[in-house]
């Protein structure tokens, strides 16, 4: 599987990606580490304890790092999560809103790593 | 190549990236470093020790804002503090494009913006372009010495003593600073250029002559700090007595402030801030070029800062208390006129007398407001008295040596005795004798203006310095006040021809005289004999409160008479 091919797979846009990281080896190397990103883990538990300062740090940070590597889909859904706890910002969504936002961004950030994972078995 | 490497290294520019996410940095790391020197930091606090460390080599900061503990915001606020740190340029790199986070950051100094996800050409010129602008635009703040002398620059010198002291909390070191005693003075009269060589000389001279030297820096025009390790004993009053050889600036004076054992928590500002305010104290003493600033000192100093701190409302409070001192006849006894004296009521530093806090506002300007309020008391008490019915004797009280200088204060005081309906012949006005040493011309003016319009001018403390007898021609004084130091001198040694020679002067002129600080029957029948007219001091009263002086008057009037209020004149 070619990078481009995997950024097809896992609905990133290689187009961005390679205005960040100009080589193929690059891109691989990075997009990869999104599997270990320890951030994830991090929303996750501040999703079930709610700690507004938790989930901005988090959310901010995923939404960072996706968009340094084209999953640009990824990063603008934890952008929404961002916007919703930026310190001394009213909140728009509700609790259910907000967790049915995440799960979906989870459901997605788990089909990438899968993918992540096939990629790297058949290499 | 090995060198050529070498070489393309030191060309290379070295940046700070300070990132807190592991991924970002890395990817930042793996794209810069082949066009730069990349150091990287993972939170606030680590960039600041690796900026501290690398001032001198860095050319830009890449900073994250949201970070753990120390975030962006600190991190630039806390390099802003530091001027040496605040030169260089940073690019923040922000994902969340609120306007509010950029223009705080622009007020906190950062140069420019980058919004993640970058575009790496355009991160890269972005940095370039910086750096560029960064080198060409401020040349002067990599100077890290001063041209004329050689000494570090004051900035540079302030930053590395900042930095020793950081780094050597446990080392003990002395700070000397030198200054020039009319600087400005010698400019006009020797010109620049001279003047120039002069400074160049004397940097040298005293990089030479002091031990053990460790930081030395050119803090101002003719301010210069060496910081040398502590040395213990008094070394420092003989080795800078004669610095500079006579016939190499003649006229020239040296004054030196010396700190032994630094705070070394103190910032470098700070500590050359105190060894230039113990300087302040010694100028214009001619024979004193060395002021130690230690803890007799550093006492003083916060009580010069409480008085200052608290004079505004000590005026608005009335803690200024106006005391009355009598002034009786040698002949016969009778009450012939009182001096208002000031006396200051601390809250906090409790009862101070008037030799501390009277040089200081004069010093400092205040004496004027001082000295009117006191005007404005005496004024009171006299018109309270005749309101009453006393028999009130004439009231002197003392102006400033400011005051006397001031064209419009002869203005302001007959206003003031006049708003009050009193007599000018009440009102006495004491010049201090030093007073009249220095613009004599003004102080006669105002003293003819004073004097014409009917108050009586008492030239006090006369004997207590250097005697202009001239001046005293030359001015239009009625009384002469001897100084207590005469009568104090006389009744120790037994001596009294000084003080007889004094009463004498006075009378050839045909003034009257009073003596100050009498306490004993022996120095009130001496002065008796030697023909003085008036005595002041415990021997009769101390100095007296409102509240006792009225009742004081009231005493002598009933006990002798109204014949024996003989007002003086």
């Amino acid at each position: 599987m070619t990078i481009p091919e995997l950024y097809a797979a896992i609905d990133g846009s290689y187009e961005s990606v390679k205005r960040i990281l100009p080589t193929d080896a690059l891109v691989e190397k990075f997009v990869l580490r999104i599997i270990d990103e320890k951030s994830f883990e991090r929303l996750k538990n501040a999703k079930d304890s709610h700690d507004p300062k938790e989930l901005f740090e988090a959310a901010h940070a995923i939404k960072g790092i996706c968009a340094n590597v084209g999953l640009d889909k990824l990063s603008a859904q934890a952008s929404v999560v961002a916007e919703e706890f930026r310190p001394q910002k009213e909140r728009t969504m509700s609790d259910a809103e907000l967790d049915a936002h995440l799960d979906q961004f989870f459901q997605k950030y788990e089909a990438t790593v899968a993918t992540l994972r096939d990629y790297i078995a058949a290499k | 190549m090995e060198t050529e490497s070498a070489t393309s290294i030191q060309e290379k520019k070295t940046i700070l990236i300070v990132e807190d996410n592991d991924m970002n940095r890395e990817i930042l790391h793996d794209l810069l470093s082949d066009d730069f020197n990349v150091l990287l930091a993972n939170n606030g606090l680590t960039g600041l020790k690796i900026l501290e460390e690398n001032y001198r080599t860095l050319s830009m900061i890449l900073l994250d804002i949201y970070m753990p503990e120390c975030n962006g915001f600190d991190f630039l606020e806390r390099k802003w503090e530091n001027s040496q740190l605040r030169a260089i340029p940073v690019i923040v790199m922000t994902a969340s494009n609120t306007v509010e986070d950029e223009i705080r950051c622009l007020k906190l100094g950062a140069s420019d913006f980058l919004s993640k996800p970058y575009n790496t050409e355009v991160m890269k010129n972005r940095i370039r372009s910086l750096i560029h602008l960064r080198e060409t635009s401020s040349i002067l703040n990599l100077l890290e010495k001063d041209t004329l002398t050689g000494l570090l620059s004051k900035e540079f010198y302030l930053h590395q003593v900042n930095n020793l002291l950081a780094k050597t909390p446990d080392e003990k070191y002395d700070l000397i600073c030198s200054d020039i005693e009319n600087f400005r003075r010698l400019n006009d009269r020797y010109g620049e250029t001279k003047c120039d060589q002069f400074l160049s000389y004397l940097a040298k001279r005293l990089s030479s002559l002091l031990p053990d030297i460790v930081l030395a820096g050119r803090v101002g025009v003719d301010v210069f700090a060496f910081l040398i390790k502590h040395k213990n004993g008094d070394w420092a009053e003989d080795l800078l007595k004669n610095t500079v050889e006579e016939d190499t600036f003649p006229g020239v004076q040296l004054k030196y402030g010396l700190l032994p054992l630094v705070d070394t928590t103190l910032s470098a500002t700070s500590l050359v801030n105190n060894a230039t305010s113990a300087i302040k104290e010694i100028k214009g003493h001619y024979n004193t070029h060395l002021a130690v600033f230690d803890e007799t000192f550093q006492k003083k100093l916060l009580r010069t800062h409480l008085i200052e701190e608290g004079m505004f409302d000590a005026l608005k409070n009335k803690e200024f208390k106006v005391y009355y001192q009598p002034k009786h006849s040698v002949k016969d006894d009778t009450i012939v006129g009182a001096e208002a004296l000031v006396r200051w009521e601390h809250p906090k530093l409790g009862f101070i007398t008037p030799n501390v806090f009277i040089p200081i506002f004069e010093k400092n300007g205040f004496i004027s407001e001082l000295d009117y309020y006191v005007w404005e008391a005496v004024c009171k008490e006299i018109r309270n008295c005749l309101d009453i019915g006393f028999a009130i004797v004439p009231i002197s009280v003392n102006v400033s040596r400011n005051d006397f200088d001031n064209p419009n204060m002869a203005g302001r005081l007959i206003n003031l005795v006049d708003k009050y309906r009193i007599d000018h012949s009440l009102f006495h006005i004491e010049l201090t004798e030093s007073t009249s040493m220095d613009n004599l011309e003004s102080i006669c003016a105002t003293c003819k203006k004073l004097h014409d319009a009917g108050f009586i001018i008492e030239l006090d403390d006369f004997g207590s310095g250097y005697s202009a007898l001239s001046s005293i021609s030359l001015l239009n004084v009625d009384i002469m006040k001897l100084d207590v130091s005469l009568i104090h001198n006389a009744s120790e040694t037994k001596n009294y021809s000084l003080l007889r020679y004094a009463i004498q002067l006075a009378e050839s002129m045909k003034l009257k005289t009073v003596a100050e600080g009498v306490e004993i029957e022996e120095q009130a029948m001496a002065l008796r004999v030697l023909g003085c007219d008036y005595i002041q001091g415990y021997y009769y009263s101390k100095p007296l409160k409102r509240e006792e002086f009225e009742p004081y008057l009231l005493e002598y009037e009933s006990q002798k008479g109204e014949e024996h209020f003989n007002r003086i004149f």
